[in-house]
C-alpha cells in the first residue's frame, strides 16, 4: 500500500494535501484572471522593473554585492574573523585537521573516563 | 546470463568503469562521435549494473561476494575461521548509496557532451570512471585496507579532475590544496588501519566488528577515522578545501565531488555504526558529530551569503547541509545503544539524516547543473556581473528556482522533507538543536534569494543579447534531478518506507552485517 503521508514520529507530514491546496489557489487565482479587462495587451515594456516610476538600467540595478548590506554591517566583527580564518593558506587547513583531531580524541578519553 | 550479471554483479559494478577507463583513451583516437558512444555505453551499462543490484539487495537483502573463491559467497575458505580474501559486502545502505552516486553520475556524462569543450577529452573521461570505480569500491567493500585502495583511488581522480584546466591557475591551486587534504586523512585511514591490524590482526570490517573491544589503541583509531573521514566530508571547521575544489573544477566533476564527499559520509557513518557499532563511547562519537554539524550549519550558511562566486555560494551552502546530516545521525548515534530512546526518535532521525543526504546529493547536483549552465551561456560565473537571465535562459531558471526551494526546505520539496523528519526527531533529544537547525533553514533561503534575483531577475543586460539557453543535453540532467526533487518531496513516506528505512535498518543493525560473512 502506498503511504501518502511521512510520520515524523510524533506528528505527519502530508505534502500531497499541500499540493491540493496549491493548486486549488492557482484555480481561484486563474478565475480571478479570467474576470480581468479583457483589452489587455502584452508589451515589452509592462513587464520591465520600475524604481519609483523610473525604468531600471543596467547600472542602476541590484547587485549581488548590494544584497543584505545591512546584515553584514551587524555583524561586521563575525565575517573580520571568519575572512581571517579562511585565509587560503593550505598549513592553516591542515592546522585545524590537527585542532579537530584532537579535540575528538580528548572527547573520547574524557568518556572512557566518565564511562569507566 | 541474467543470472550470471546478477551473480557477479558486485565485480561487475567494478570491473565495468575500470574497463571503459582504460578503452576511452582508445575510443578517443577514433574521433568525438566514437568517443561519446562509448562513454555513454560505458556509464550506462555500469549505471544498469548497480541499479539491478540494488534492487536486488533491497528485496532479497545483504549479499557478499568474494573475490579469488570458488564461489562468490564463499567468504570463509576450507580450514579458515577469519575472512581472509578481498570482500565485497552490498546491503540496503550500500546499495543505496552506489544507486545514488550512479544516478548523478550519468547525468554528469550526459551533460559533460556539451559542457566540456575540446577534441582530447579521452584523459577526461578515462580520469571520471577511474573516479567512479573509486566511488563504487568504496560504498562495496567489505574490509578495511580495500576502503583504503578505493579512498585513495577516488582521491587522486578526483585531484587530476579538479585541475583539468591546469592553465588555470586557480584550478591547479584547489586541486593541490584538495590533495594536501586528501593525503592528510588517507595517512590517518591507513595509522588507523594499521592500529587496529596491530590490535586484532585482521582487516575484514565484519571479523573486526565481532572481536571489537575497548582499548586504548582502538580508541585512537575510532578517533583518527572520526576526523579523518569527517574533513573528506566537509565538517567544519575543516571544509576550507570545498569550496576552493567545488568552485574551480569543471561543473560534471564538482557535481560528482559532491557524491564523493557524500561517500566520504557513508564511509564514516560505516565504520562508527558497522564496526564500532558494539562499542560503549558511541554516545560520545554522537556529539562529536552533534557538534561539528552544528558548526558546519552555521558556518556554511553564513559564509554562503557573503560570496559572490555562484559555485562558491552553493559550494557553502553544501557545508551547511552537510550539517543537518551529521546532526540527524548524530543523534542516532548517540541513542544506538539504548533501544528504547532509538525507537522513540533516534531511529527517526538516523531516517531524516539518510533522506537528507540522498535528497542533498539531488538538488546539490541540479544547482551545480544550473550554475554550470549560468557559466557556460554567459561566460561569467560573478553573480554581480549576471542580470536578467530569466529572459534568455526560462528553463534554467525554472530548474534553479527548484534546486533552491529544494536546499531552503520549501514545502513541498524534497528538502523539506527530510528537515521535518530532522527537526521532530532531534527535538525530543535536545530541543535547543533542532532551533538551531530552524534558524539555519531560515538563513539557507537567504543567499540563494540573492543568486536568484541577481542572476534571473532584474534588468536584461546588453551583453547577453545573445545569450540562449543551454543546449538539450544539459537542460536532461536538471530536468529530471528537479522532477525527482519534487517526486521525493511530494511522495516522502513511500520513498522512506521504500529505500531509507531499509538502509537505516542495514546501518543499525550490525549483527545483521557480520552474520552475513561470518
Amino acid at each position: 500500500m502506498i503511504t501518502f503521508s511521512l510520520n515524523t514520529g510524533p506528528s505527519a507530514w502530508a505534502p500531497l494535501a499541500m499540493a491540493a491546496g496549491i493548486f486549488l489557489m492557482l484555480v481561484v487565482v486563474l478565475a480571478l484572471r479570467f474576470f480581468g479587462r479583457k483589452g489587455f495587451r502584452y508589451s515589452k515594456e509592462k513587464a520591465m522593473p520600475f524604481y519609483s516610476g523610473n525604468t531600471v538600467t543596467q547600472e542602476e540595478r541590484v547587485r549581488a554585492s548590494d544584497f543584505f548590506w545591512g546584515f553584514f554591517e551587524a555583524f561586521k566583527g563575525y565575517y573580520a574573523r571568519m575572512r581571517e580564518l579562511h585565509s587560503g593558506i593550505v598549513n592553516d587547513y591542515v592546522l585545524w585537521f590537527v585542532i579537530v583531531a584532537s579535540l575528538i580524541l580528548v572527547s573520547l578519553a574524557l568518556g572512557v573516563v566518565l564511562w569507566a | 546470463m541474467i543470472s550470471f550479471i546478477l551473480q557477479h554483479a558486485p565485480a561487475l559494478c567494478l570491473a565495468t568503469p575500470l574497463l571503459f577507463a582504460f578503452l576511452t583513451p582508445l575510443a578517443d583516437k577514433a574521433g568525438s562521435r566514437v568517443r561519446k558512444a562509448f562513454v555513454f555505453l560505458g556509464i550506462l551499462l555500469t549505471a544498469l549494473t548497480v541499479f539491478t543490484l540494488a534492487q536486488n539487495v533491497i528485496l532479497q537483502g545483504a549479499r557478499v561476494y568474494t573475490m579469488g573463491a570458488s564461489s562468490p559467497a564463499l567468504t570463509l575458505p576450507s580450514g579458515m575461521t577469519l575472512p581472509v580474501r578481498i570482500i565485497l559486502e552490498i546491503d540496503a545502505f550500500s546499495a543505496l548509496m552506489a544507486s545514488l552516486a550512479l544516478l548523478v553520475a550519468f547525468f554528469a556524462v550526459v551533460y559533460s557532451f556539451r559542457f566540456m569543450k575540446g577534441n582530447s577529452l579521452g584523459k577526461f573521461y578515462s580520469l571520471f570512471f577511474v573516479m567512479l570505480a573509486g566511488l563504487i569500491g568504496l560504498v562495496f567493500t567489505g574490509d578495511l585496507f580495500t576502503l583504503f585502495v578505493f579512498f585513495e583511488i577516488l582521491s587522486i581522480s578526483s585531484v587530476a579532475l579538479v585541475a583539468y584546466w591546469y592553465k588555470r591557475k586557480k584550478s591547479v591551486e584547489a586541486a593541490f590544496k584538495y590533495l594536501l587534504i586528501s593525503s592528510v586523512a588517507s595517512l590517518c585511514l591507513l595509522f588507523s588501519i594499521g592500529l587496529l591490524y596491530g590490535e586484532y590482526g585482521l582487516l575484514n570490517i565484519a571479523a573486526l566488528a565481532a572481536s571489537m573491544r575497548l582499548s586504548f589503541v582502538t580508541m585512537v583509531a575510532l578517533g583518527l577515522l572520526l576526523a579523518a573521514f569527517s574533513m573528506k566530508a566537509g565538517a567544519a571547521p575543516m571544509h576550507y578545501w570545498l569550496p576552493d575544489a567545488y568552485g574551480e573544477a569543471p561543473t560534471p566533476i564538482t557535481v560528482m565531488l559532491g557524491i564523493a564527499t557524500l561517500s566520504s559520509l557513508y564511509a564514516l557513518l560505516r565504520v562508527l555504526f558497522t564496526l564500532f557499532g558494539s562499542f560503549s563511547l558511541l554516545p560520545v562519537a554522537g556529539w562529536v558529530l552533534i557538534c561539528l554539524g552544528v558548526v558546519s550549519m552555521f558556518v556554511g550558511v553564513t559564509m554562503a551569503l557573503k560570496q559572490d562566486d555562484i559555485k562558491r555560494l552553493i559550494a557553502y551552502t553544501a557545508v551547511s547541509q552537510a550539517g543537518f546530516i551529521f546532526v540527524g545521525v548524530g543523534v542516532g548515534l548517540a541513542t544506538i545503544n539504548s533501544p528504547a530512546l532509538f525507537s522513540a526518535f533516534g531511529e527517526n532521525a538516523l531516517k531524516g539524516g539518510l533522506f537528507h543526504l540522498v535528497n542533498h546529493g539531488i538538488y546539490e547536483a541540479l544547482l551545480f547543473f544550473s550554475a554550470g549552465a549560468v557559466i557556460y551561456a554567459t561566460g561569467k560565473r560573478r553573480l554581480s556581473s549576471l542580470s536578467g537571465l530569466a529572459r534568455k535562459m526560462p528553463f534554467t531558471t525554472v530548474f534553479f528556482l527548484v534546486g533552491a526551494m529544494a536546499i531552503a526546505g520549501i514545502p513541498p520539496m524534497n528538502g523539506f522533507a527530510s528537515k521535518i523528519l530532522i527537526y521532530e526527531s532531534v527535538y525530543r533529544f535536545n530541543p535547543l538543536l533542532t532551533v538551531l537547525a530552524l534558524v539555519v533553514s531560515v538563513l539557507t533561503a537567504v543567499p540563494f534569494v540573492k543568486a536568484f534575483s541577481s542572476a534571473f531577475l532584474g534588468p536584461e543586460m546588453a551583453e547577453f543579447k545573445k545569450t540562449k539557453e543551454v543546449p538539450m543535453g544539459m537542460l536532461l540532467g536538471m530536468a529530471v534531478l528537479a522532477v525527482i526533487a519534487v517526486l521525493f518531496g511530494l511522495l516522502p513516506g513511500l520513498v522512506v518506507e521504500t529505500i531509507i528505512a531499509p538502509a537505516v535498518n542495514a546501518l543499525a543493525s550490525q549483527a545483521a552485517y557480520v552474520g552475513v560473512v561470518l
